[in-house]
């Protein structure tokens, strides 16, 4: 932006980069002061600062995905925040932002490690599902989407017949009566082509 | 070209609807003729013999874990009807559209010798 900012004494330097982590200080005992617990970002969060949030006892994960913390949000009431800055140019946490879940854990689930928020307002839940390859998940991830289609429609409609070929088989001989009801000169026909089909198939 | 009588039509839409629990066979490599027609007989006399059964008889489809028949209904294999009834609808539908669309490829090329 074309500012610069020249600075003749050393001490300077260091001073400058003290209050900038005193800057980064305040803003997470901001968010520790509004009530806060769990932290989730989908950025990094220095080691320095990690500090701040192991001693206040939080939670602090990043490096989250951004699609998981939308429906983290969604979930627990809370609101994802992009910025601190209010309508008076401070930066404040408003704590309305601030989702509600009963228990947040980590757990091991294999190799790696998966943050459990467990107990959210929302009603929201996740699935989580295990498998030998990637092929394999990719399978059962279509087949859960599958079924959970067909209770979703089954909930919307809330009726349902009998599986397993019962329906068809059901209506096919019903129609196999019916068309010999039909007195018509193709009944001859159809009896010819059904011998046929008798044929055919042994 | 006169259309197919409804018995006909009704026939042959029995016929098609056999492939389902036919293909179903199939695929668990199971013996699909004995099935079916197992199934056909449990249907027939479900259909024949309306009030005289307990009226489970019409629930029964393929176990094809083990190979047979059963009530499908206690069991717990059970398909929406509403999708049921739209894939119906909608096969007949692409049957329909088929058909009509035969009928006037094969009348155009006769008439036009007929005029040069």
């Amino acid at each position: 932006m074309g500012v610069h900012v020249l600075v003749k004494d050393p001490d300077e330097i260091e001073r400058i980069r003290q209050r900038e982590m005193d800057i980064t200080k305040e803003r997470i005992m901001k968010i520790i002061n509004a009530g806060a617990n769990v932290i989730l970002t989908t950025k990094g969060i220095d080691d320095l600062c990690l500090k701040y949030f192991v001693e206040a006892g939080a939670i602090a994960a990043r490096r989250c995905n951004k699609e998981d913390l939308k429906r983290l949000a969604k979930a627990t009431g809370g609101k994802v925040v992009v910025t601190m800055a209010d309508m008076e140019g401070n930066e404040t946490f408003d704590p309305a932002c601030l989702g509600i879940a009963e228990t947040v854990k980590e757990e091991r689930v294999g190799d790696g490690e998966l943050l459990y928020v467990c107990g959210c307002k929302g009603g929201a839940s996740t699935i989580v599902l295990r498998g030998a390859n990637e092929y394999m998940l990719d399978e059962m991830d279509r087949v859960l989407h599958d079924s959970l289609c067909v209770v979703k429609r089954m909930l919307e409609s809330n009726t349902l017949v009998a599986g397993g070929g019962a329906v068809e088989i059901s209506l096919s001989t019903f129609l196999e009566n019916y068309a010999t009801t039909i007195e018509t000169r193709e009944q001859l026909a159809i009896h010819e082509v059904r011998l046929d089909e008798e044929r055919s198939g042994s | 070209m006169q259309p197919p009588s409804s018995s006909l039509r009704s026939s042959q839409y029995s016929q098609a609807l056999q492939i389902i629990p036919k293909t179903l066979a199939v695929n668990a490599a199971k013996d699909a003729t004995e099935l079916v027609a197992k199934l056909r007989s449990f249907h027939a006399r479900a259909q024949g013999e309306e009030g005289k059964t307990d009226g489970t008889l019409k629930y029964t489809g393929l176990d094809l874990i083990k190979g047979t028949t059963r009530d499908n209904l206690k069991a717990g294999v059970v398909e929406p009807a509403l999708s049921k009834i739209k894939s119906l609808r909608f096969a007949t539908e692409a049957a329909i559209t088929i058909l009509r669309i035969d009928d006037r490829i094969t009348l155009t090329p006769e008439q036009e010798p007929g005029r040069q």
